[in-house]
């Protein structure tokens, strides 16, 4: 088992709502509700979902951006959440993120040299030459020539700034990187490269990756296995293949059948999911999904289906499976 | 600290310039680049700072503005020495005359040479103003800074600490102030340091607001998220990443503030509560003008020290304004 390289345990992340005068909690935005997976060294795990559905959340949390409300995030063993901030500071070297808006995620007034290497030097890993020399090495690899070392974020694309931000998660050499729609902002011819970037760096590295994105193609070309979300939690997870061949929570069968086919001719049985995702801060009833899912029955009000392995590392959480 | 980072800043670009000329010619793509010299001028501009030097550069009012500012200030620091009248220097034998060759904007009742208290009584006014506004600046930015950063129990202290001096009347408690003074005899010439720590300690409010805004804003980007994920210092957090993006703003509002203290300023004197006799200040020249006679028949009395006031503010106002565009151009209309 010392392949799996993080393992989480039912984490959850609550946002507290506060209101009235003394701003006490009213409430909780149950943003990521107890979710479980394992991630094996080298392995990407894509994670789908729809907006809101607590993705971001989820992998902003197994950073500890945001503090853990319940639940272990296991990294090599170690429970991330009981780390002390110095602990902690010295983990960070290990797990980066490569974050989704390729705009604001750097600082318009640090050189790209100093955004790179700044983590270097502030871990004190090595002097300003030595890190300068590691920048620049990382900074041809992630396809950026050395001398723009010099420069700042707004002479940049946005392609070139995102390549900035995978360049600055990968200069501490991290055993995992989560990538959160490292993508979506940017166009689409700009979009294969850099996940093709992303693929040559993890073959070269042999990190593991978790990928967070909306679009299913993305997830589809660069994941092992596949987690879908809703509304806080996990409700399938499998193999690539396994999930897009057969998919068998009605969601993920829904996600699937919006993926357009490049053939007129082909009929496809497109299933159109009516209503708007419930509020993450008063979830309905037993299984969230009910309230959308073609298939409800009476016992999806009364009680939450169980997250379970059906055979072969296929995780599932559906009464009807 | 702003301009630590901007010698850094341009040291930085001057190799940047270098590599980059060297490396794009041996890319053999030299066309554009055969002088060097226009490569590595354009390299210079770049930093954010360069870019803002050369937007300001660009707006001409702003530079009228800094121009007659410097002039002012240079006049009116300057200009005294070569006088030779004193700020307080009383002849009844020359008092009331008009402008003359010896006494260019003639002299008051008491004798005293206008033109000699018109370039102190500047000074003094320029001087509050501008200590006002830095001991303001000062209190307000620290402040806000701590209460974004921190959160919580502070934040909630400061900012109710705040919206209870905002929603103070400003001008009946500095007259209620200066009365006090009054009272407890404060010799004129000390008089003006206090006046300067009261409009500070009534002004900060504004700033707290204001800046507590921005770090929250900029403590939201995830640039910042991903200092956190790199395991960045709390120190460097706050010096390299919320200061460089906060303190532009910060000189914007400094810059404008400086107006809005002078005018301030020139109103308490003129109300008789702010800078008095034998202090000069130009609201209390200005207020001269209240008796009808001079009013009317000794112009000279009055009148330049309304100009200057409205000249140097207006002067301010027009740099804030183009410091504002240059530095944050999102602002911009």
């Amino acid at each position: 088992m010392d392949d799996i390289i993080l393992d989480v345990q039912n984490l959850k992340k609550y946002f507290p709502i506060r209101g009235g005068v003394f701003q006490h909690t009213v409430g909780y935005v149950k943003a990521v509700d107890g979710i479980s997976f394992q991630l094996k060294r080298g392995e990407t795990l894509g994670i789908v979902g729809e907006s809101g559905c607590g993705k971001s959340t989820a992998g902003r949390t197994i950073l500890r951006l945001h503090e853990i409300t319940g639940g272990k995030v296991l990294f090599n063993g170690k429970d991330i959440a009981k780390l002390s901030k110095k602990e902690l500071r010295k983990k960070r070297l290990e797990m980066q993120m490569v974050f989704q808006d390729p705009y604001s995620s750097l600082n318009p007034r640090m050189t790209v040299g100093q955004i790179i290497g700044e983590a270097l030097i502030d871990h004190k890993l090595m002097d300003k030459n030595q890190a300068k020399e590691k920048v620049e090495e990382i900074m041809e690899v992630c396809g950026l020539p050395s001398y723009y070392i010099n420069r700042y974020p707004h002479e940049f694309s946005g392609g070139q700034r995102q390549r900035i931000g995978i360049a600055r998660a990968l200069v501490l050499d991290p055993q995992f990187v989560i990538c959160d729609e490292p993508v979506s902002a940017l166009d689409v011819s700009i979009q294969s490269q850099i996940i093709n970037l992303l693929g040559d760096l993890q073959k070269e590295r042999n990190f593991s990756y978790i990928f967070i994105s909306h679009d299913l193609s993305v997830v589809e070309y660069i994941s092992n296995r596949v987690a879908v979300m809703y509304l806080g939690n996990i409700v399938e997870l499998a193999d690539k293949n396994e999930i897009f061949d057969n998919p068998l929570h009605p969601y993920t069968k829904a996600l699937m059948s919006a993926i357009p086919v490049p053939d007129p001719t082909r009929k496809r049985e497109r299933i159109i999911l009516s209503g708007d995702l419930p509020s993450p801060s008063n979830p309905p009833s037993g299984c969230k999904f009910r309230t959308r899912c073609p298939m409800a029955c009476d016992k999806c009000a009364k009680e939450a289906p169980e997250y379970r392995d059906i055979g072969g590392g296929h995780f599932v959480a559906c009464h009807l499976v | 600290m702003a301009k630590n980072f901007e010698e850094k800043a341009s040291a930085a670009t001057k190799t940047a310039s270098a590599t980059g000329a060297a490396a794009v010619a041996g890319e053999g793509s030299g066309g554009k680049n055969l002088k060097g010299n226009k490569n590595s001028k354009k390299q210079v501009m770049s930093t954010p700072w360069r870019m803002a030097m050369k937007r300001l550069k660009r707006n001409k009012l702003a530079i009228a503005g800094l121009i007659f500012l410097v002039l002012m200030i240079l006049v009116c620091f300057i200009g005294p020495l070569f006088s030779p009248y004193s700020m307080n220097d009383v002849d009844m034998a020359a008092a009331k005359q008009p402008p003359s060759a010896q006494h260019w904007l003639g002299t008051d009742d008491n004798g005293r040479d206008v033109l000699t208290r018109l370039l102190y009584g500047g000074q003094i006014s320029m001087t509050v103003g501008l200590a006002a506004t830095a001991l303001e600046i000062l209190i307000g930015a620290i402040l806000g800074c701590v209460a974004a950063y921190y959160g919580g129990a502070v934040d909630f202290v400061i900012m109710r600490i705040v919206d209870v001096i905002l929603s103070l009347p400003t001008m009946p408690i500095l007259i209620m102030l200066s009365a006090m003074m009054s009272d407890w005899k404060v010799d004129p010439s000390v008089r003006v340091y206090y006046l300067m720590v009261i409009l500070a300690s009534l002004g900060w409010a504004g700033t707290c607001r204001f800046v507590r805004g921005q770090v929250l804003t900029v403590r939201e980007m995830d640039y910042m998220s991903a200092a956190e994920s790199l395991g960045i210092r709390d120190y460097r957090k706050i010096f390299k990443h919320i200061m460089p993006n906060v303190i532009p703003l910060i000189i914007v509002m400094a810059t404008l503030a400086i107006g809005d203290t002078i005018i301030m300023e020139s109103t308490m004197s003129f109300l008789g509560v702010g800078v008095l006799p034998p202090m000069a200040s130009w609201g209390q020249m200005v207020s001269d003008g209240n008796n009808l006679m001079i009013f009317k028949l000794r112009p000279w009395l009055w009148m330049p020290a309304g100009f200057c006031i409205l000249l140097t503010v207006l002067s301010v106002n027009l740099v804030g304004d183009g410091l504002r565009d240059a530095l944050d151009p999102k602002m911009k209309r």
